[in-house]
């Protein structure tokens, strides 16, 4: 009797001792930008896409195309139209998903855009929603430079691209980073290049000079203050 | 033999002549060689509590366009209190400050750009004004590292940065100098007054009750009789 009792406070001592190993917190971060090339059967003159995720937790896509090649004038008044998509709700933002390197689906607003330039910075801009909160997946089967991506947006042509840059870390990657030592080539740190990049297109929108979607980080067609104070808030940070 | 060696150096000189002619075309940042950033002044005197001020100075700077520099100090001596731009770069236009100070590892951040599509500021002056507060007796260095200079193009400008160090002595009393002082021997006068006057007045009123009460005594005596 003592034996048994011996014995079962062994064990039990010994299935408290062993250690309970908690899983690793691990997280991915994923950065993807991409040229668009196509929508639906007529091709892209000049397209942008970027994904900015944390896997399994939240996305952020947004894209713009023109689909000709803006005739614009060197003076004002004249014209700069495109088409603009963003993700605003996303339910699934995975890697390794569905035979996909990488894939995000969820609610998208898609708009035409036209903004009509009448000089000294006077423009009005008209904003035409083509679909608000419709379903839809960016789609990236391979992720790895040069390869194509789609956007499949309910009531909407498929949009078409291919990958420009990719980068994934285990930590956070910050916003921020459009730009290095070579002027637009992000270089993995948020700095005094970034900032400059901005402030020299700060006040600028679609169609005008230094204008580039990749800076416009709250998507509100116009590099301000906001941009600013996204890099600001970043400073000094690596990834 | 001589008509080969004529050749063979002939060919040589050409060679020579045309090397020095040549130039590479490898794109060098600008910046006039004496370009510097440094701490103005370079070494500082600071009291314990009170604070002091260091200035970011650039000097002969072509193009400035937007600026970075990081600041170390020893953490345990300085706090940093507060950084403020400089006039140099709002000379060109609007601008664009931000700052990270960082008092648990003793640094701070510090980054500036002109705004929209100018050209950049020539010349010299301050950038950025860093305010500290001495908490402890000692020096430290104050590190000027990870300074960026960009111009118009958005290309780094080459230049120098040089640290400076500041002092910090505990306060001197207010007033001039200390002097040992016996209290016992500068308050005796006055202690002898004290007591001379309690004296009196003890003996005063001893005498003045003792009159009191011969007198009732007498008074007393007189009215028996």
């Amino acid at each position: 009797m003592k034996k048994v009792s011996l014995i079962g406070i062994l064990l039990m001592t010994t299935i408290l001792m062993v250690p309970t190993f908690a899983e690793a917190a691990t997280e991915t971060w994923v950065v993807m930008h991409g040229r668009i090339t196509s929508y639906g059967l007529t091709p892209v003159a000049l397209g942008w896409c970027g994904a900015h995720a944390k896997v399994g937790e939240w996305a952020r896509v947004r894209a713009f195309w023109v689909p000709m090649i803006p005739q614009q004038p060197p003076e004002p008044p004249f014209t700069f139209s495109f088409y603009a998509a963003k993700l605003v709700n996303a339910s699934i933002v995975e890697l390794n998903y569905g035979g996909n390197d990488f894939y995000v689906f969820g609610l998208w607003d898609v708009f035409s855009v036209t903004f009509d330039y009448y000089g000294e910075h006077n423009f009005t801009i008209t904003v035409t929603p083509l679909a608000d909160d419709a379903e839809g997946a960016l789609t990236v089967p391979n992720l790895l430079p040069g390869e194509s991506f789609t956007i499949d947006i309910t009531g909407v042509e498929l949009i078409t691209g291919e990958v420009r840059f990719v980068c994934l870390r285990s930590i956070e990657i910050p916003m921020g980073d459009c730009s290095g030592p070579t002027p637009g080539m992000a270089d993995r740190r948020v700095d005094i290049h970034d900032l400059v990049h901005v402030a020299k297109a700060y006040g600028s929108t679609p169609g005008l000079l230094h204008f580039d979607f990749s800076m416009d980080f709250d998507f509100d067609f116009r590099v301000g203050l906001s941009e600013l104070t996204t890099i600001a808030a970043n400073l000094g940070r690596e990834y | 033999m001589n008509r080969k060696f004529v050749s063979f150096t002939s060919a040589l000189i050409i060679l020579f002549l045309v090397m020095s002619l040549y130039k590479p075309t490898v794109e060098v940042a600008s910046g006039s060689p004496t370009t510097a950033i440094f701490v103005n002044p370079p070494t500082s005197t600071a009291e314990v509590g009170q604070t002091f001020s260091i200035n970011t100075t650039i000097f002969d700077v072509v193009d400035l366009y937007g600026w970075e520099f990081r600041l170390r100090w020893n953490s345990t001596l300085l706090d940093v209190v507060d950084v403020t731009e400089g006039n140099f770069l709002k000379q060109g236009g609007n601008t664009f400050f931000a700052k990270k100070i960082n008092n648990t590892e003793g640094y701070v951040l510090v980054d500036c750009t002109l705004l929209g599509d100018v050209p950049g500021v020539n010349g010299s002056g301050t950038l950025a004004t860093v305010k500290f507060y001495p908490k402890n007796q000692g020096e430290s260095i104050l590190d000027l590292y990870d300074t960026t200079l960009l111009d118009s193009q958005e290309r780094s400008i080459i230049h120098i940065a040089n640290d400076g160090t500041v002092t910090i002595n505990v306060p001197n009393p207010v007033g001039g100098i200390w002097i040992p002082v016996n209290k016992l021997e500068l308050l005796a006068p006055y202690i002898g007054i004290a007591l001379a006057i309690s004296i009196t007045t003890l003996v005063t009123i001893v005498f003045v009750k003792r009159r009191k009460k011969v007198t009732e005594i007498h008074s007393q005596v007189n009215s028996q009789r």
